[in-house]
């Protein structure tokens, strides 16, 4: 080579050299991005891609009743699983092996394509155990363990399966379990978040929907266990990590006693059919009655109809009933506590209230006092002592006996009853109800007045004449005159409380409703000295093992403050609506008199559009107690939707549940 | 024997053992990445690398120069085995680019590499004088033609790739005009980058298949075609992070041993490299190539004549695509093409063929003066 192009090679060769430098500098400028800048972000995607966790599901804990009857547990349920791999090896599915578990399966519906498609459907999550049937009966598990060395990779597997025992039995009480939603799923991560903690829900698992499984899902669900399971890029299982075992969940034991809950089902059944036999009644179907302890709020039974499928909401919690004369214990209480009228006094009824709008009474005409008034719920009486205590004492003791705002039940989705139209006709409600009906009373003047404007407009257009336009404004004018000064009166009489608003309350009409658990809370009260608990359904959480790992005590929500000698005659009224003359004479005839029954029964007229079939009305059927007289131990609220009358429909669903209290039917 | 002794001593020592530590290394992490395999990838990659061994010192008593006298000889020898390779060869991986001989199979594009370069080097070393035109050049370009087109019919679109900046770099070391050098090649890649684009974004018509199109438009989205191409440049990305400073350790990369990466032990075993022996062992490696790279720059400046110093750039401009291009895919800077890392993918012919390129280098080097006897 001459020295010329020596010299041009070795320039080029120099140009090629920093031609290397810049390659090998580009890649090594990457690998420092990637390795040494971006390595976390990376390192967590690899970590994310390899472990899998697969949940094993915790064992969700029993609910069983105070007397040791299991309604609800987790019964292994076995499902029938294959891995996908052993079912396609090579890519082909193993077509031999396929029809070896169709055969032995015998499932009509898993035939060999079924078998197919479910592994297709799964193909994603090849470290998964792929579900092909659930609830497989006994004899197809033994015709599979018998196969087993047959089917490689097929298995059966047992999982906790949710079993309600006693069929319907509680059920509303019970409630039932579900996959999560989304708006529970975010609720849920939104509280925990608060809260500062893990949330414990994730896709796909099962909750509590409503009931206890609801209110107790925390301590009934546990903790869900886990096997992480290390995996390749096809999903392909390369080892298990680690297995952290479920801990199961806590059991729940009830305030409620078996027996008495299925004496209250079977009364509020068998009442319902008698019901619904009769012409003044057939609309009858749904209702509720509540059973507590008086001295402790322990729900010793609680029921509601309907219960043709969970759904159904429970109406002892969740139902709003205008109380009808169950209410005029609360009256009664109100007038002799501010001291406007005593026991003895006798009012004189002469067949309706002599102040309009003149309600009636079914009392025969003549002369009443608290206890007979009670007994036989004179309306005039009752309208007469609530006039002179006023509408503020009453609502005032009726707040006091625990009617207004929710009882704080352990059950999900109580009624709270804050709304206008619902509760007790406190102060606050009377307001809220009167600036909602000046409101819309307000909003029916106007479109009226507008309409008047309107039509004024077009005939003064379509007149020819001045003297044509000249009567078209005075006609019109005087309309809309009329109606502004409507719109007026209207205003100012939905702005007001009246007179006889106060009397419909006094005898448990009008504008106020309450749960039946509201009502037995409150009968309570009356019994037990004028403590107002906090009903309760839980008495026990015992863990996995049985051992006891929280008792409940009983709650006061508040005292009533209401002076023994005002409950004691109270009680004694209400005594005497069972005895002889007694709204619900006949109905405890039976019970021994050492077990004397004090009760109010109530006929509602609810008035709404179900309530009024041409000529033929309809009533709501209530019914409160509390026995024995002497030394109340339980307290007993039922309503009865259409029932008609008080004791001829929740006073016999009383009957039956008092009866089973005291052991009365053995006899 | 005295003779090729006195050779012997004067080959190239530093190539010698940066090729070995860079087989060495490639050994140890193709035993991991090949882990899952039944056969074993180390020995048959070992008998290889003893063929190819033996080749360097066999051939090192041949004087390159001979080569010289048959320019049409092994370009019409590498046609005919491109040829042959369409017609008998067989299939892998949608490409018909191999011969199946006695268990073992040989990939003739691979071949063909040195025996064009050697025909190419003498090609361009009797025009060196007339490479300043575009009429001029416009011959040594049609040189490739046939070739590449060839590989286009297999296809494998990666070699093409190669031969033609194997052509490149031969240009500019043959002293060819570099305007129209840096013109043309830059220009076309600018074209091809401006063409991807209108192909991407405004759906211009293109004769690749979807899947084949889709490795260059990675480039571009990663997220693009994630079960395909974006697949394998995600996780091969996630494996190279994942490696960090040190490395997950060999056998120890979750990314390597969970197989997430396709082909890990010839097309992405720098990513395995990378996972397995952390920034350290992959920039190690990058190091090794750029010093073997240098090494033989400097043997192409020594060469006693301009066909030496041809052939040298012709192996070393077929070494650093393959580097670049391989090592340049598994981080996401190049297209998705299946060409294997010098000494170090899997891969017996890619191995005999990179070692033959070594014994022409020491070739080139030991014959850099005549030797008085």
């Amino acid at each position: 080579m001459q020295a010329k192009e020596k010299k041009n090679l070795e320039d080029l060769v120099r140009i090629y050299t920093v031609l290397v430098f810049v390659v090998i500098g580009l890649l090594i400028t990457r690998l420092v991005w990637l390795q040494l800048v971006e390595t976390d972000v990376y390192a967590s995607r690899a970590d994310a891609q390899r472990n899998r966790l697969m949940a094993i599901t915790a064992t969700r804990g029993d609910i069983i009743t105070s007397d040791g009857t299991v309604l609800v547990t987790d019964r292994p349920s076995y499902q029938l699983t294959v891995e996908y791999l052993s079912m396609r090896a090579d890519g082909e599915y193993d077509e031999a092996l396929i029809n070896r578990l169709v055969r032995v399966v015998q499932d009509p519906e898993l035939t060999a394509e079924k078998v197919k498609e479910i592994c297709d459907a799964n193909s994603g999550y090849l470290y998964k155990p792929v579900v092909l049937k659930k609830n497989l009966d006994m004899a197809t598990v033994s015709r599979i363990e018998a196969n087993r060395d047959t089917l490689p990779g097929v298995s059966v597997e047992a999982v906790p399966e949710r079993t309600y025992l006693h069929g319907m039995l509680v059920s509303h009480v019970l409630g039932y379990i579900g996959e999560i939603n989304q708006s529970e799923l975010e609720e849920a991560t939104v509280q925990a978040e608060q809260a500062g903690e893990e949330t414990l829900y994730k896709m796909g698992d099962y909750v509590g929907k409503v009931g206890l499984e609801k209110y107790y899902d925390e301590t009934l669900r546990g903790t869900d266990g886990y096997r992480q399971v290390e995996v390749n890029a096809g999903g392909r299982p390369v080892s298990d990590v680690k297995v952290v075992e479920p801990e199961a969940g806590n059991s729940l034991v009830l305030t409620i006693d078996a027996d008495l809950q299925q004496t209250l089902e079977t009364a509020l059944d068998t009442t319902i059919a008698g019901l619904q036999s009769q012409s003044r009644s057939d609309k009858a179907g749904a209702g509720a009655g509540v059973l507590l302890n008086v001295k402790t709020g322990e729900v010793l039974a609680m029921a509601s109809r309907p219960d043709d499928n969970v759904g159904q909401q429970n109406r002892a919690i969740q139902g709003r009933y205008i109380p009808g004369s169950t209410f005029k214990p609360v009256t009664a209480v109100a007038a002799l506590e501010s001291g406007v009228a005593t026991d003895s006094e006798t009012i004189y009824n002469p067949g309706r209230y002599w102040i309009a709008p003149f309600i009636k009474t079914t009392a025969p005409i003549g002369y009443y006092n608290l206890y007979n008034g009670m007994a036989k719920s004179d309306n005039v009486y009752f309208q007469e002592i609530g006039r002179r205590a006023g509408i503020d004492t009453i609502a005032k003791y009726g707040e006091a006996l625990g009617l207004e705002g929710p009882t704080g039940i352990d059950l999900a989705y109580e009624s709270t009853g804050d709304r206008a139209t619902q509760g007790l006709p406190t102060a606050q409600k009377r307001q809220m109800y009167q600036n909602m009906a000046a409101e819309s009373s307000d909003m029916l003047f106007d479109k009226k007045i507008a309409a008047l404007e309107e039509e004024k407009a077009a005939a003064l257009a379509a007149a020819s004449t001045e003297e044509e336009k000249k009567k078209i404004e005075r006609r019109y004018n005087s309309s809309i005159a009329i109606a502004k000064s409507d719109k007026l009166i209207n205003h100012k009489w939905n702005s007001e409380w009246h007179a006889a608003d106060t009397f419909n309350v006094a005898i448990g009409q009008g504008r106020q409703n309450y749960t039946p658990l509201q009502l037995a809370v409150y009968t309570a009260a009356i019994a037990n000295g004028g403590t107002v608990y906090q009903p309760y359904v839980v008495k026990e959480i015992r863990n996995h093992a049985g051992e006891v790992i929280e008792t409940k005590e009983p709650v006061v929500r508040q005292e009533a403050g209401i002076s023994e000698e005002t409950l004691t005659r109270v009680r004694n009224a209400m005594c005497k609506v069972t005895d002889v003359g007694g709204g619900a004479y006949g109905l405890f005839a039976s019970f021994p008199a050492d077990i004397q029954v004090a009760a109010k029964t109530g006929t509602a007229q609810p008035g709404g559009s179900g309530y009024r079939v041409g000529n033929k009305e309809y009533y709501d059927g209530l019914f409160i107690c509390f026995a024995p007289a002497d030394d109340p131990e339980i307290a007993f609220a039922c309503v009865m939707e259409y029932g008609y009358s008080g004791s001829g429909s929740a006073g016999r669903v009383a009957k039956a549940v008092l009866e089973e209290y005291f052991n009365l039917n053995e006899q | 024997m005295q003779n090729f002794y006195r050779l012997l001593k004067k080959m190239d020592f530093s190539i010698l053992l940066t090729v070995t530590s860079i087989i060495v290394l490639g050994l140890f992490v193709l035993d991991s990445a090949a882990a899952s395999k039944e056969s074993n990838y180390v020995m048959r990659q070992l008998i290889f690398v003893f063929a190819g061994t033996a080749a360097i010192f066999v051939l090192l008593k041949f004087d390159y120069s001979m080569l010289k006298n048959y320019p049409k000889e092994l370009y019409i020898a590498s046609i005919v085995l491109l040829v042959a390779v369409l017609i008998f060869g067989v299939k892998r991986g949608g490409a018909r680019g191999w011969f199946s001989i006695g268990g073992f199979t040989l990939q003739p594009a691979e071949f063909c590499k040195i025996l064009l370069i050697l025909s190419y080097a003498q090609f361009l070393s009797a025009r060196r004088e007339h490479l300043q035109t575009f009429q001029e050049l416009i011959p040594c370009i049609l040189f490739m033609v046939p070739p590449v087109c060839l590989l286009m019919l297999q296809p494998d679109l990666g070699s093409s790739l190669v031969y033609i900046f194997i052509m490149v770099g031969m240009l500019l070391i043959a002293g060819a005009n570099r305007k129209i050098l840096v013109g043309l090649f830059g220009g076309s890649t600018v074209a091809l980058i401006v063409y991807l684009i209108g192909v991407w974004k405004f759906n211009w018509w293109c004769p690749l298949q979807k899947y084949q199109l889709n490795r260059f438009l990675v480039l571009f989205d990663p997220t693009l075609d994630p079960r395909g191409a974006g697949y394998n440049v995600a996780q091969s990305k996630i494996a190279i992070g994942n490696g960090g400073l040190w490395g997950e350790g060999l056998h120890m990369g979750s990314q390597s041993s969970g197989a997430f990466m396709p082909e890990q032990w010839t097309d992405f075993i720098f990513a395995v490299l990378s996972e397995e022996l952390g920034f350290i062992g992959a920039c190690s490696l990058l190091l090794l190539y750029a010093f073997l790279l240098f090494r033989g720059l400097r043997i192409a400046m020594l060469s006693r004549d301009l066909f030496g110093a041809l052939a040298a750039a012709g192996i070393v401009s077929m070494y650093l695509f393959h580097i670049l291009e391989n090592a340049g895919m598994t981080m996401g800077l190049m297209p998705v093409t299946g060409i294997p890392l010098p000494f170090v993918s899997y891969g017996g012919s890619s191995m005999l063929t990179n070692l033959v390129g070594i014994a022409l280098l020491q070739n080139i080097y030991v014959h850099r003066q005549r030797l008085i006897f």
